[in-house]
């Protein structure tokens, strides 16, 4: 089968420090892949360097097939990291989940009473209905992350890249964003998740890609996760 | 008392409500962007772009408006870009050094030149909205007022045809990008447009004034709402309500127009920041 994403010997460097070196991972579709890693080790970088947002030393990145990311963004949804987020910007809910439909529609056609119906259901299946005229602001940690997530479900996307979604959510939320993750997998999706808690990424991923500035190990969740692995990236032990 | 209601009156706050209403249109952009400091850069970059414009046509029209403000937009962002990209040095470092050195060459430009291009430095500076309705007329209607008038309209269609473009390069760049949207090209634009803002406003608003009718009426409403289409109404509703009792004061105590307006709008905006400081104070005591 071929993979959903094939990454070649990919590494970036920002100023002269490499923060990436020779990656290559093959994905495959429907599953949930797991990037984990100490800080720094370049987590959020590897999804960058995917989307183009990041400029590459070296390698290449193919999506679905043997397509490049020009040829294939509207298949592709982004979640930042919700400390880049400017919580002031003057939006509501609905304005935000509606910036996922941009892409789709291309330039100067807005957004539609077909777009902002399904807007509304995208809020509605993170649980945020209620809330679409609310300012972004006012809104707790764990909602705020469910409206960029009611944003990435906006873009009907295949490939999703999700640059800490479990960051400063409470149980509740963390359990709702897993089960719209788990149900986007089962419909076929494939997501890469950049993740920070070693705890809840053995029940919410299938596979993991294990890195420190070079990928120390990739393969099924179980297998990655031993103890000899976790001490090789975190110079600790985990027993 | 009722003496200053006349024609020119009538002119001098129309312009001045026009300017007013493009420079806080995309001086909220701007400011979203967190560029304010941009339209600073830019009125002193337009300065060699304009002394060509009077060089080349002896006076501002609006060919002259676009090509001026196309060639120190892109310069500008151009230069600042190229220093930026290569490491040379931080964005603030370039923008300092790219503005001062183009506003240099332009004080070069216009002190060789001076003989031909009839710009009064005092006027560049501080602008004098008062002598609108000494200009000359176009289709009856003064200079000023059918420049900013109909870069108003012109402007206005194109901040609305490239609204979801705009939003949300100025909310996440990397999430714009991402979705495809030409992020470096709508830079560009922005700059361009606000040179051309800057050229046509100059005469009236002067190209230090113009900088706080790009950001006051823009920081007001942002005090104020919560959503893009009612900060813009909030910053125009202050233009609305100041221009008028700013050209009217200045009529009284015979001063700068422009400046008053600025002093007027500023005052309004120190008031709403602490009638707004002191609600929320009493609605968070309420919710405790």
């Amino acid at each position: 089968m071929n993979p959903v994403l094939k990454i070649t010997n990919l590494s970036v460097r920002y100023q002269s420090s490499p923060v990436l070196w020779k990656i290559n991972v093959d994905i495959t579709r429907g599953k949930i892949i797991g990037v984990i890693g100490p800080n720094g080790s370049g987590k959020s970088t590897l999804l960058k360097a995917c989307l183009n947002l990041v400029p590459r030393i070296t390698g290449d990145v193919r999506f679905f097939g043997n397509k490049s990311f020009e040829e294939t963004r509207k298949q592709i949804a982004y979640l930042p990291q919700r400390e880049s987020i400017d919580w002031d910007f003057p939006v509501r809910v609905l304005d935000v989940v509606l910036m996922g439909a941009y892409s789709r529609l291309g330039l100067f056609r807005n957004p539609g009473a077909t777009e902002k119906t399904f807007a509304m259901e995208c809020l509605d299946r993170v649980g945020l209905k209620d809330f679409s005229k609310r300012h972004i602001s006012e809104l707790s940690g764990g909602q705020q992350q469910r409206v960029f997530l009611a944003r990435a479900l906006m873009t009907k996307a295949e490939l999703y890249f999700l640059d800490e979604p479990f960051s400063a959510v409470d149980v509740v939320t963390e359990s709702m964003i897993l089960s719209v993750l788990k149900q986007l997998r089962d419909d076929g999706k494939t997501l890469l998740i950049s993740h920070h808690d070693l705890n809840s990424v053995r029940e919410s991923t299938d596979e993991v890609i294990l890195i420190n500035k070079e990928i120390l190990s990739f393969g099924a969740t179980s297998e990655v996760m031993s103890n000899l692995n976790l001490q090789k990236a975190y110079g600790k032990s985990f027993t | 008392m009722t003496d200053f209601l006349n024609v020119d009156f009538v002119w001098i706050v129309a312009t001045g409500l026009a300017a007013s209403f493009l420079c806080s249109w995309l001086g909220l952009h701007l400011v979203l962007r967190r560029q304010a400091m941009m339209s600073d850069a830019l009125s002193h970059s337009v300065l060699p772009g304009l002394v060509l414009v009077y060089i080349l046509f002896g006076s501002l029209n609006s060919f002259g408006i676009l090509l001026g403000a196309t060639v120190t937009g892109v310069v500008t962002a151009l230069l600042i870009e190229v220093l930026k990209r290569q490491q040379l040095l931080k964005e603030d470092a370039a923008t300092g050094l790219v503005f001062t050195t183009l506003f240099a060459i332009g004080v070069v430009l216009l002190q060789v030149y001076a003989g031909n291009a009839h710009i009064d430095t005092q006027c560049l500076l501080y602008g004098e909205l008062a002598f609108v309705p000494l200009e000359n007329l176009i289709w009856g209607m003064p200079q000023s007022f059918v420049h900013i008038g109909s870069l108003l309209l012109s402007m206005g269609a194109l901040l609305i045809l490239f609204h979801k473009e705009l939003l949300l390069t100025a909310f996440h760049e990397e999430m714009a990008q991402s979705s495809g949207l030409p992020v470096r090209a709508i830079q560009y634009g922005l700059m361009i447009a606000v040179s051309a803002v800057i050229i046509a406003c100059f005469q009236a608003l002067g190209a230090v004034l113009v900088i706080a009718f790009l950001v006051l009426p823009a920081s007001f409403g942002l005090l104020l709402s919560r959503d893009f289409k009612s900060t813009l109404l909030w910053s125009w509703a202050l233009s609305l309500v100041c221009v008028p009792i700013a050209t009217w004061i200045a009529f009284v105590i015979d001063n700068n127009i422009a400046a008053n307006i600025v002093a007027l709008e500023f005052g309004v905006f120190v008031v709403a920041f602490i009638v707004q400081r002191e609600i929320e104070k009493r609605v968070r005591v309420r919710i405790h």
